[in-house]
């Protein structure tokens, strides 16, 4: 009799504490929010960049349908700084941005914890008029030199000049968005520019004298994929998909048969010109581009950023490297993709490791 | 005859011992204008203090007060603060300098002189409608990317608004006036001088005291073209490096020079027009 009175009870107490449980377990979020740092250059959206080939794909939007899940991929004016104001809010889940902006994030208290490599080897270009005398950067010396300052391309120029044995007093260093320094350029106001005016380049309204090309490949700037670790933590099997998604894109990308098609997409996009996209990708295969390998090369790369970034006084904390990035999101994706020897890791210096 | 007597005289009542309360009074009065003054001040810094530590806004993008305080005192320690405040205020005072004589000539012009309305006057109100910042390109071409050209924007941006009150307060004068300077035969040059000068100043002073204000605003815009250092640009190069308490900073201090700016102008328009019946 007892039984029959206490036993539905049990039972509705039971059922009243789990299902919300199970619920929320089985609960997944609504939407799916990806900050997209490159942010616009004369006003149209810049999808460049790995993220570029995951939404060209359509990767996520098509792994998530059928779960209902929205994706919603978040602009931001300002490129990376915007970036970090948007994670700064929470204002997003996923972000794809570079390494001169995400270390100034981290440093200035932004948590998000670095998940793929995106893509590496974007160059940064020492332009000049094509009528101008100077061959070397030895030859601008005292002359104004056109840079966005507090922007990724700072890394490789202080590095450069230093490495020249010269140091920004030699210089008279213009501070200019990348509108009015090509601007300023192609109208002789400076006599130089650095950066990676592509499309004066295109054209031939400018000439360069220097790049990172034949510099230390660590010169080159990178984008990385990174999860807020409040998502992370709620959503670990949803970060999984994501990452796969997005390694799927990036090994579409970098199969040398999909060459042409990813230049012509970077152009469609606005970030680049498939004249500019060869230009930039010479020699090299986008395996090499769009590799997503926690290797020694991209480890080093944001220890000698990060050291960099405290040195010059630009950041006012130390970043440490070790505890920023966790590799068994892309281990796993490598692992369900069956790409885990697809892409070669690449050492300090950039050189592939034999296998 | 009886003497007439002042009926206030016997009515008033002979005053008693005020001093003491009177001094009381005042300095009661003085107290409340202080704390009316403070309350406000209190309540924004008290409120922005709260929301920062309670982190209803993130700390690294709403910084404290007090940060922002420390932030102000470092840099004012390290002498980049003056350096920054005295580049942004060359260039607010040179684009001053040039803009506002011009605008009150060419002021004048408009409104002294009916065949300069004539041509002008469409002209103007086209170009007075062209915020300053889109003249910023054209500008660069003229004169660089220097001084030279951010100085110029903020002379064109006072010039508008010298210009325009300039027109206005002598177009305003009444009527009536010109009367009177017909009525007592004046020359040209005395109804100017003693007449239409003095009955446009007003007008005239307010103008060139709300161009001060705009230039200052503009700086923070103009400073983003190319310059590096001033305030503007301290707090530009706080954003892309995501030290937001630089932003803050500028904020602030941008805040309290314009304030500054405006006070000590409207005293100075106090002195000046100290004969007017309203003031």
């Amino acid at each position: 009799m007892l039984l029959r009175r206490v036993l539905p009870c049990l039972v509705l107490l039971l059922a009243s504490w789990a299902a919300p449980q199970a619920w929320a377990a089985s609960q997944n979020p609504s939407v799916i929010r990806f900050v997209n740092g490159a942010g616009a250059i004369y006003g149209r959206p810049y999808t460049g960049g790995a993220v570029g080939l995951l939404m060209y794909r359509r990767g996520l939007e098509t792994e998530f349908e059928k779960d209902g899940i929205r994706i919603e991929w978040i602009p931001v004016a300002g490129a990376g700084p915007g970036v970090n104001e948007v994670l700064a809010n929470g204002g997003a889940d996923f972000a794809f941005y570079g390494d001169f902006p995400a270390t100034v994030g981290r440093a200035g208290g932004v948590r998000v914890k670095w998940i793929i490599p995106g893509n590496r080897g974007n160059n940064s270009y020492l332009v000049v008029p094509p009528d101008s005398k100077a061959r070397t950067l030895q030859d601008l010396k005292g002359k104004r030199i056109a840079i966005m300052r507090a922007r990724p391309w700072e890394y490789p120029f202080a590095r450069y000049l230093a490495d020249n044995g010269l140091g920004y007093g030699d210089f008279q260093i213009v501070n200019l968005s990348v509108a009015d320094g090509q601007a300023a350029l192609a109208a002789k106001n400076v006599d130089a520019l650095w950066g990676n005016p592509w499309a004066l380049l295109d054209r031939g309204i400018a000439r360069a004298i220097a790049s990172t090309h034949s510099l230390d490949k660590q010169y080159q700037s990178t984008a990385e994929v990174f999860v807020d670790p409040a998502f992370e933590k709620k959503y670990p099997q949803i970060v999984q998909r994501v990452v796969n998604q997005f390694v799927k894109a990036q090994a579409w990308g970098s199969d040398d048969a999909n060459r042409q098609e990813v230049f012509k997409l970077l152009e469609r996009a606005g970030s680049s010109s498939v004249v500019a996209a060869e230009r930039e990708n010479e020699g090299r295969s986008l395996r090499q581009t769009f590799s997503p390998l926690f290797d020694d090369f991209i480890v080093t790369h944001y220890q000698q950023l990060t050291a960099f970034l405290y040195d010059k006084r630009l950041v006012r904390k130390k970043v440490t490297v070790d505890d920023w990035y966790d590799p068994r999101y892309v281990a796993q994706a490598l692992q369900d993709l069956g790409l885990e020897t697809y892409w070669t890791p690449q050492d300090a210096q950039g050189r592939f490791v034999a296998r | 005859m009886p003497r007439v007597v002042s009926s206030r005289a016997e009515i008033r009542p002979a005053p008693a011992a005020a001093p003491p309360a009177r001094i009381g009074r005042r300095v009661l009065h003085r107290l409340e204008r202080a704390v009316l003054f403070a309350l406000p001040a209190v309540i924004v810094f008290g409120g922005w203090a709260m929301l920062a530590a309670a982190e209803v806004i993130p700390s690294t993008v709403l910084i404290p007060p007090l940060d922002v305080l420390r932030t102000i005192l470092d840099m004012a320690r390290s002498g980049e603060l003056a350096e920054h405040l005295g580049r942004s205020a060359s260039r607010v005072l040179g684009g001053y300098a040039i803009g506002a004589p011009i605008g009150l000539v060419v002021g004048l012009g408009f409104g002294l002189s009916p065949r300069v309305r004539a041509y002008g006057d469409l002209l103007f109100h086209a170009l007075r409608q062209v915020p300053a910042f889109a003249w910023a390109p054209l500008l660069i071409l003229i004169f660089g990317i220097g001084e030279l050209f951010k100085i110029a924007v903020i002379a064109l941006a006072v010039f508008f608004p010298v210009v325009l009150a300039t027109y206005e307060g002598i177009r305003d004068i009444p009527a009536r006036y010109g009367d009177v300077a017909r009525l007592y035969r004046l020359t040209r040059a005395q109804e100017l001088g003693r007449l239409v000068l003095p009955a446009a100043v007003p007008s005239m002073v307010t103008g060139l005291r709300l161009a001060l204000s705009r230039a200052w605003m503009m700086l923070v815009g103009v400073e983003l073209l190319g310059a590096s250092s001033g305030i503007g640009w301290m707090m530009d190069w706080g954003r892309s490096l995501f030290q937001l308490d630089l932003v803050m900073a500028g904020i602030v201090v941008t805040g309290l020079v314009g304030l500054l700016l405006d006070r000590g102008l409207r005293a100075a328009e106090a002195r000046l027009l100290h004969w007017q019946p309203s003031r």
